[in-house]
């Protein structure tokens, strides 16, 4: 069976005073269909880039190439802007991080709905309502008739957040992008987005790429997770293995740094990953994360290392022999 | 038993919100009867959804937001007696966004130094520039930063100039409403690790506003959990970790997603959203979203039930109701 979606070689450049800043550099993915692949880490790792990329929402400095790009067995790397846009919103959807901005204010919740569908399958008005009110059911929006005439202001966070995920799910996606989807939202609400959105991945079979800093949402919805960190992946695999196991010292430091309740004693201390992301600025040599790790050896900073697998589907970009 | 060094006492606060054009304002009781007692040398956390009333409640201790009704003490003087000044050398916040909390046409050295000048605390500048630049060093903040303008250091550095602000008072207690929720996870930890540091190398006292129960768990001694303007289950934060009471609790606590693949996404079963606080349900007023509710708790609001254990409001512990 081949991958719903498969990219390979993923690189983002916008260029800089200080110089070309390597966004995302060389990121392979794949996903298949109703699968769950998370991207995690910090800010400025270029997980969100990567996934703008993917849907050619990249801002106009950014540019972007890829060695191999296809979605549902489509060549996608020289696909046109018009056939993306057909694409966008109707088999790739997206759900952004904050409803209250990626929600047109002045247009009521119907309306935004029912401009995807009118937009990739035409038919009656009153059809595309239709499709709307059931939707927002689906979701979970009591009285849906009531809010499509509403607007975006007059409705809570998670409210608008399910009105997001109902707008992408509009044309039936074979991918779904979410970005954050519930990070600026209360955990209560957050579990339910989550709940949600895994129920609805069981019943259309999207493959869904998930976009978080949050390792805790991770280990829940994950199937598989990619860790990146400066633009590249550095560590890769099932999500119980990369849990279990985890190898890269990126890794192991950021589950080091999450408070878990039950976990230290009282007054003991979180981990901790010293210094900062430097920028990935300019001509870069060796491991972009040699200057935090407590690991690092000369041959880092000279030495670029490929990913390599582990066995059970793990891949480890590091010389560090992986965790027993 | 030794007087609390903070205690509110049925602290009301409304605000009258706008319900539309010619239909006059109506009254939102952000704030509706806290009692509450912050102990000297402990970790008070305070947890609640957004619009649940604690951010006010910190404000109304800041001093920066009078009360309604109600009245809140410090160490037994009611704080309507002590001036604003003498307020702020003892209690002291820090805001969740250190992005907008700090003056950014100030240098790192004025922000931190300008309670010390407000105040006429070391009237030699040279003095106010050392116990600067000391109090810089113990958050951990170089002192080459001394001349830098926030827009020049990272997120975490920015929170830390914004502890140092608070810090260089010397004050008592400390009010965190969601220090850390704009930082990424690794810096995260070194803030929360910063607090705990500077908790005991200065006996602070935190009152510590946050919606992530994980980082709650981790650095407060006692919880209080806030709903709808109301404190609906106060324990020791080993208790209630361990046994939650109040139904809210319960449910909150089931939202947390640690970190432990294959669980899945729990099903908080709190199937209706928050409900507007202009227009509170009767009752309890978490009788909708609750799974135990009786007939009881959609006519009658349930008293505090204070014991050995805490404190809860819920009909489920009254036994006669229940």
């Amino acid at each position: 069976m081949s991958a719903l979606l498969q990219v390979e070689g993923l690189r983002v450049d916008i260029p800089t005073p200080m110089g070309s800043l390597h966004a995302v550099r060389g990121v392979d993915l794949a996903l298949e269909a109703g699968e769950t692949l998370c991207l995690v880490g910090e800010s400025g790792c270029g997980k969100s880039l990567s996934a703008l990329a993917l849907m050619g929402l990249l801002p106009r400095a950014a540019q972007r190439s890829v060695s191999r790009f296809t979605f549902s067995g489509e060549d996608l790397p020289a696909a046109s802007e018009r056939r993306m846009a057909d694409l966008r919103g109707n088999r790739m959807a997206m759900i952004f991080q904050e409803p209250m901005t990626s929600l047109n204010p002045s247009w009521s919740i119907g309306n935004q709905l029912e401009e995807g569908w009118l937009r990739h399958r035409g038919g009656s008005a009153a059809a595309a309502r239709e499709r709307a009110l059931h939707l927002l059911e689906r979701v979970g929006i009591t009285g849906a008739a009531s809010r499509l005439g509403q607007y975006p202001h007059q409705l809570s966070g998670g409210l608008r957040q399910r009105v997001m995920i109902a707008m992408a799910l509009m044309c039936e996606p074979a991918l779904m992008i979410a970005d954050e989807p519930t990070t600026a939202l209360d955990v209560t609400v957050q579990a339910q987005i989550l709940h949600l959105l895994k129920e609805l991945q069981r019943e259309f079979g999207m493959g869904l790429l998930l976009i978080t800093h949050d390792l805790g949402i991770v280990a829940r919805v994950a199937d598989r997770v990619a860790v990146m960190y400066a633009g590249e992946i550095v560590e890769e695999g099932p999500v119980a293995r990369l849990f279990g196991r985890p190898s890269h010292p990126y890794t192991r430091g950021l589950l080091d740094c999450i408070p878990v309740p039950g976990r230290l004693a009282p007054g003991g201390r979180l981990g901790t990953i010293p210094g900062v992301v430097s920028p990935p600025i300019g001509a870069l040599t060796g491991c972009q994360f040699r200057n935090r790790c407590a690991f690092a050896e000369d041959i880092c900073a000279t030495r670029a290392f490929e990913l390599r697998a582990l066995g059970g589907g793990q891949l480890l970009r590091c010389r560090l022999e992986p965790a027993a | 038993m030794t007087t609390p060094l903070l205690e509110l006492i049925d602290v009301r606060r409304q605000f009258a919100v706008s319900a539309g054009l010619f239909r006059g304002s109506r009254t939102l009781h952000a704030v509706n009867g806290v009692s509450l007692e912050l102990r000297r040398g402990e970790v008070l956390g305070l947890v609640g959804e957004s619009g649940c009333g604690k951010s006010t409640l910190g404000r109304m201790l800041l001093g920066l937001l009078p009360v309604s009704a109600g009245e809140i003490r410090l160490e037994g003087q009611p704080l309507g007696s002590t001036s604003t000044r003498d307020l702020a050398r003892r209690v002291q916040p820090i805001f969740q966004d250190p992005y907008s909390s700090l003056n950014p046409r100030k240098t790192v050295g004025a922000i931190v130094g300008l309670p010390l000048a407000v105040h006429g605390i070391e009237a030699d500048a040279e003095a106010r520039r050392k116990r600067v630049r000391e109090t810089m060093e113990r958050v951990g903040l170089p002192a080459r930063f001394f001349n830098s303008y926030p827009n020049q250091l990272s997120g975490g550095q920015r929170q830390r100039v914004a502890i140092a602000r608070a810090l260089v008072m010397r004050p008592e207690i400390l009010i965190c409403d969601e220090p850390t929720s704009a930082l990424d996870v690794s810096v995260q930890s070194q803030i929360l690790n910063l607090l705990e540091d500077m908790r005991r190398e200065f006996d602070l006292t935190y009152l510590l506003i946050s919606h992530n129960l994980a980082v709650v768990e981790h650095i407060a001694t006692r919880v209080a959990v806030m709903y709808l303007g109301r404190i609906v289950e106060e324990a020791d934060t080993a208790d209630l970790f361990r046994a939650p009471r109040h139904p809210y609790t319960r449910a909150l606590l089931a939202s947390v997603l640690t970190p432990e693949p294959g669980l899945g996404v729990p099903d908080t079963h709190l199937g209706v959203s928050y409900p507007n606080p202009i227009d509170p349900p009767p009752g309890c007023t978490f009788h909708p979203r609750c799974a135990a509710a009786m007939p009881a708790c959609r006519t009658r609001a349930p008293a505090a039930l204070a014991d050995t254990r805490g404190r809860v409001e819920c009909h489920l512990y009254d036994n006669a109701v229940s």
